[in-house]
Formats: structure tokens, sequence, C-alpha cells
């Protein structure tokens, strides 16, 4: 009897076009749109070469430092280019400027830089911000140069060499000796956090079919269910083999999405694939166990369960950022009990910890919650069961 | 006339769902706008970085800080290892800066110190590094000659004090052109979102089985009922577009007048609002054609929430770079 239900439940499942379509389908449709929206908008965020000119005179031509900075940091073989670099007149540059062509335009006056830009940005920040250090670097030099001058004055040394001192200066002022060690993680792309909340999401539509296979069961959900209801058989036997089809029609459609995601849209989901397995059950069982709930706790017809399963699913991924990946953060830094509840919180955080931490505490943490909250789930559902008699129908 | 009629009174019932949705973009919208200031004066860019300081805060190490401090948005957060690298993957802030333990007394040993840092990778946090890589860079060339320590932040920060003169050319307020572009980014979401559940909403009711039939039966030529539904479609879309564009002009009103390239911004959300609508009228009536039993009602909800899902989502992520220009920058190109 338990192979002769699982193999019509699952028959049933798979025969029902729309609950496919929903369970299977519209998450590889959501991660097809999340792809084409974000896959480029962290590149756009990295530093780009910035576009300048410089305004050609002879007061340029005769600033040895400021010219040659420039043209470092514009040299296409320079792997740290900064900027792309046009000479041209004052009335060409006032042009280009005009035409959004380049950021800025740099002028000597009186000796001094004077910097031009149409309006407010990091690229305009940063360009003031390089003519600021070229300045500083050649007042340094000249600092120093000055101080060794000077020292050799207090020796009493008649013959003092100008120019090698102001070589010295230089080197010791183009002497790149800062130490920075950056100890961030490699993985810090934050769009995969959407493809996170969508295998959550997947997870928890499992739901849908969950019920639709308990529904048949139960007694006041249709002919069937009454049916079965009066059959002498066991119900345990029934229940578990309806839920049973329903957990491998489901991990069989999250099973599709992984590998859509990983392979089509490359999606990374860190390294651990044991790990992710694992999560991906527990995450699954989760969203059955709320499928089963619902079904038997509530005692209406198949659409509004199906509306408040999805309400609840969509409220629950809103939480962990799908619709915007700060709402997570928003949430995890204030309220964080909420989303210790929130189970698309718990599968999209123990994706993102595999992806992003190192340690696994917070993995665990993750697992274990799923599983409480589906115990929890499971063990209302048993007792709602346990208790259904209907007088009439 | 009927069916116009018809297409009216089915509006008439459904025009709390515009409502609604006017209303969160006007909520949405004062609230960003509220915020900000008018300028057309240089304001250098600013990234949010955390200092974890792990060194006296005394001497050169407070230097440090306070010139980092001048610099950006310091964030002040929980100083917890998952808080602060969660800020970090959310973008909380851009650049996190470790000064090691006996920073200072190195630094004045003559020695240069390695200091830890984390960075998101994007132009905040070069600029970051460029930032402190400055400071670091004329510590180290004085800290060689000079052993006085106060002498030697008296070097530092007169050789930092440097400033270049900046003028800006534009008289164009960019703050005011980010809020147009900031309005039509939440517009286009919000005639969406209320044409489809409307169009939805009409066409399903008008593909109601008996409806379905009593207009089958009746004198009037199939072809003739959805021309004239699809003009209704039509006019509805330009109503509400025409709608929000006048909203915009009340809100933004300054930037619209100023700068042409808003309005041709406004005009191309028109077409594309037209066009998708007129594609969902197409569908739905297809479906009409092959009496197929499909729920529409269930499938506007759902094609809703994917639709909101995305749009807002992308501009959260937008939100995310808090960086007016990047607006601005979107507004341009799309009108090149």
């Amino acid at each position: 009897m338990f192979i002769h239900n699982f193999k019509y439940t699952l028959k049933t499942l798979f025969g029902n076009k729309i609950l496919i379509f929903w369970t299977f389908a519209f998450p590889i449709i959501m991660a097809t749109f999340f792809n084409l929206a974000f896959s480029n908008i962290e590149n756009s965020e990295k530093l780009s070469i910035i576009d300048i000119a410089i305004v050609e005179s002879e007061e340029f031509k005769n600033n040895e430092i400021l010219k040659q900075s420039f043209e470092t940091l514009s040299d296409e073989e320079n792997e740290d280019r900064l900027f792309s670099l046009k000479y041209v007149e004052e009335t060409k540059a006032k042009e280009l400027l005009e035409n959004d062509e380049i950021t800025g335009y740099l002028k000597l006056e009186e000796n001094t830089p004077k910097i031009v830009i149409k309006s407010n940005g990091i690229n305009a920040t940063i360009l003031k911000y390089v003519t600021e250090e070229i300045n500083q670097t050649s007042k340094v030099v000249e600092d120093l140069a000055n101080g060794k001058i000077v020292e050799a004055h207090m020796q009493g040394k008649t013959q003092i060499d100008y120019e090698k001192i102001y070589k010295e200066a230089l080197e010791i002022a183009m002497k790149d000796d800062v130490k920075l060690k950056n100890i961030s993680n490699a993985n810090l792309s934050y769009t995969m956090i959407e493809f996170y909340t969508l295998i959550a999401m997947a997870c928890l539509y499992g739901a849908i079919l969950a019920m639709t296979a308990i529904n048949n069961s139960l007694a006041n959900m249709g002919n069937v269910g009454k049916r079965t209801a009066v059959a002498p058989i066991s119900k345990g036997k029934l229940i578990i083999s309806s839920v049973l089809a329903s957990y491998i029609t489901q991990l069989i459609g999250i099973a599709l999405l992984f590998i859509y995601t990983i392979f089509l849209l490359k999606v990374d989901y860190g390294s651990n694939l044991p790990l992710i397995i694992l999560l991906t059950l527990a995450g699954s069982l989760a969203g059955l166990s709320l499928g089963i709930v619902v079904a038997t706790t509530l005692k209406t017809n198949e659409n509004t369960k199906t509306g408040i399963l999805i309400a609840v699913t969509m409220f629950g991924c809103f939480l962990s950022g799908m619709m915007g990946i700060t709402m997570k953060y928003i949430v995890d830094k204030n309220v964080p009990i909420i989303n210790k509840l929130n189970p698309a919180s718990m599968i999209t955080d123990g994706l993102y910890s595999l992806y992003y931490y190192d340690t696994f505490s917070r993995y665990y943490i993750n697992i274990i919650s799923l599983l409480i909250f589906s115990t929890i789930m499971i063990g209302i559902s048993i007792v709602q069961l346990r208790k259904q008699k209907f007088e009439t129908l | 006339m009927t069916v116009f009629k018809t297409f009216l009174k089915i509006l008439n019932k459904n025009k709390f769902v515009v409502l609604l949705y006017t209303i969160i973009l006007l909520v949405f919208g004062v609230f960003n706008m509220s915020t900000s200031e008018n300028n057309t004066n240089f304001i250098a860019a600013k990234p949010d970085i955390l200092i974890i300081n792990k060194d006296q805060e005394i001497g050169l190490t407070k230097n440090l800080i306070e010139y980092i401090k001048e610099n950006s948005n310091i964030i002040d957060i929980k100083l917890e290892d998952d808080s602060i690298n969660d800020a970090l993957f959310y973008r909380d802030v851009n650049y996190i800066i470790y000064i090691p333990e006996n920073y200072r007394q190195t630094v004045l040993n003559g020695e240069t110190p390695e200091i830890q840092i984390k960075s998101t990778g994007d132009y905040q946090s070069s600029y970051s590094e460029m930032l402190l890589s400055r400071y670091i860079k004329i510590q180290t060339i004085y800290s060689n000659e000079i052993s006085n320590e106060a002498e030697l932040i008296e070097k530092i920060n007169n050789s930092l004090e440097n400033e270049t003169q900046i003028e800006v050319t534009s008289k164009l307020d960019t703050n005011s052109l980010s809020k147009a572009s900031f309005y039509y980014n939440f517009a286009s979401y919000s005639i969406l979102a209320g044409a489809i559940y409307v169009i939805c909403l009409i066409l399903s009711s008008f593909n109601e089985k008996s409806i379905r039939k009593r207009t089958i039966i009746s004198s009037m030529n199939y072809k003739k009922h959805n021309r004239i539904l699809l003009l209704s479609n039509g006019l509805f879309a330009t109503m509400l577009w025409l709608f929000y564009v006048l909203i915009s002009f009340a809100i933004v009103g300054k930037a619209m007048f100023s700068i042409a390239r808003t309005n041709i911004y406004s005009k191309f959300i028109y077409i594309y609002n037209v066009c998708f609508n007129n594609s969902i009228f197409n569908s739905n009536n297809n479906k009409q054609q092959k009496r197929n039993k499909w729920n529409s009602k269930c499938n506007s909800t759902r094609f809703k929430l994917l639709m909101w899902s995305i749009c807002t989502s992308r501009m959260a992520t937008k939100n995310c770079t808090n960086n007016s220009t990047y607006y601005t920058n979107i507004l341009v190109h799309s009108n090149k």
C-alpha cells in the first residue's frame, strides 16, 4: 500500500502542470531575470579609467613633476593606470567637458594647478586628490632637499651638489614603502544573496507540493479524501508515503534549479558541496513541514491555503533579502530575532555563511534552526491529524 | 461605447490600486528628497570607512585616525567579527583599517608598520586605499628624518594640507537631477505595477465565462470588441503616464523644466509602458480565444510579485551604492 500510494502521489503531483510550473519553472525564470538584472552591477562599481584633459602651456611643460606624474598615471602599459589623458587648448577642454567626454581638466595658473570639473562625484574627487598628492610630493621633495642643504651648510661644506641632493630627495619621496595587507575574503559578491533567497524560495515553495499531496488524504478536502478516509488502511502509512513523494518531487525541482544556476548562470555557492546539499535537504524539509501544517490546521479550501503559503513564503523571502539585499542586513542588524525565526532567512544565511565565512559555526546554527522549525511544524501537524474527526461532511 | 463604458466602470472600482501605488511612490519620493539640499560647489566624495584601533589613541595613531575621519564617513558598528564582516559584505562599509598594536612605536623607531585592511573592491574602496597610502607614505618619508613625535606630526599635517583649487562649471544642480532620476526610477515601477494589475483585473472580468458567452452571442463583431478594449487599455496607460509625469512636475519641477533630457526619459517610460500593456493585452486576448482555463487573476498577482521583486531589488542595489551621481549617470546614459 505504501508503494502504491507513493507512486500515485508522484503521478498526481507531476500531472498537475500549474503546480509544476510554479515549483519548477518559476524559480528558474526568476533566476534568469535576476541574472539579467544583476550581472553587471558589481563591475560597474569598480574604479574605471578616468578621462581627463590638460591645458597645454609653457608653464606645464616646465613643471617636471606634474608632467611626469600625469604621464605615468596615464601610461597605457602601467598596471595601475588611472587616467586617459589628452593635451588640448583651453577652449577645446571646455568643449570636451561640456560634452561629458572628460571628467575635468587641469590648467596651471602662476604655477599652481587648477582643476575645472562639471559636477561632483567620485571621479572628480580622485582627480583633485591625485593633483594634490603630486603637489604634496613635490613639496616633500623640496622640504627634504632644503633640509639636506641646510645640513651641508651647517657642516661647513663649501661645494654643494644641489642636483645630487635633489635627486636623492626625489628618490626617497618616490619610494613606495606602504605595507598594506588585504585580509578581506575573496568572495564578496553581494548579488549572490539574490540567488540564495531564490533557493530559499524554491525550498519553501515545496510547501505547496506537500499541501497538495496531503489534501488528497484529508476527508474534508474533496471526494478522493473521503474515499481514502474510509478505506481500511493505516493512515500513518498513507500520510508518510504522500509526504515522501512530495519531498522527492521538491528535491528534483531544486536539483534542476541548482544545475541551472551553477552551470548556466555561474552562481557561486562556495566550494563545500556536501554541506550545500545538507542545507538544501534541511531547507526543503522546512518547506515541506510548513506545507503540512497549513494543510492540516487550516480548514479552508485549497486556493486559500495556496494563497496563505505564497504570502508567508514571499514575506519570508522579502525579509531575507529577495526584494533588496540590504533588507536582510537591516533586519539582521536591528531585529535579529525575526530572521532567527524565518526559515527563508535560515536557508539564505546558511548559504551565505558557506560562501563568505571560513568557519562553519554559523552554518550549523542555521541547519539546527531549520531542523527545530521542521520538528515543531511536524509535531503540530501530527497533533492536528490525530484529533481530526468528522460527523458530517 | 458599451465596451468602453464597462471598461470605465471596472476601472472605477479598481481606482484604489492606482492610488495605493501613487501613495507609495509619493511617500518614498518625498522621504528620499527631504534629506538633500541644493549645491553647486565642489564636495568631495567620502567613502565609508571603519577603523579598528588596537593601539593607544595618542600621538601618531590619533593623528592618523583624525586624518581618516576628516576625509571619510566613519561608520560605527558593533565590533564583533561577524558584524564587521557582514557590514563589509553588504557594503555598509567600503574599507576597514586595522591599526596594529605598537603602531606608534614602530613608526617612531623609523620602521614601516604593516597595516591590515579589508576592502570591498569598488571605487569607494580604491579611493580609501589612496587616502591611507598617501598618509603612510608621507609619514614614512618624514619618520626617517625626524624622531621627535610632535614635530613629525606637524610635518605630516603640513604636507597634507596642500589643497588644489577646483572650479565646478555646471550650473545644473546635480541633487535635483538625481531626485528626478530617483523619481522616475520608482515611477516606472509604480506605473508598471498599477497598469498590469488594473488591466489584468479588467481583462479577467471580461473573460469570465458567463460574460464571455454573452459577448460572443451579441451582435457586436468580436474584432470590434477587442479593438475597443485595446484602445481603452492604451488610453488608460496614457492617462496613468500623464498622471505620473504631472506629479513629477509638482515634486521635482525645477529639474524637469531645466533639462530636456528628463523629459525624453519620461517619454521613454511612456512608450515602454504602452507597448508592455498592449503585449499583456494581446497575450490575454489570445488566451480568451483559446478558452484557456488559466486563472488570470491569480496569474496577475504572481506576475506582479515577480515584477515587484525585480524592480525593488534593482532599486535597492542601486541605493546600496549610495551615490547620487550614480543615478545621474544612469539617467544621462539612458538618454544618449
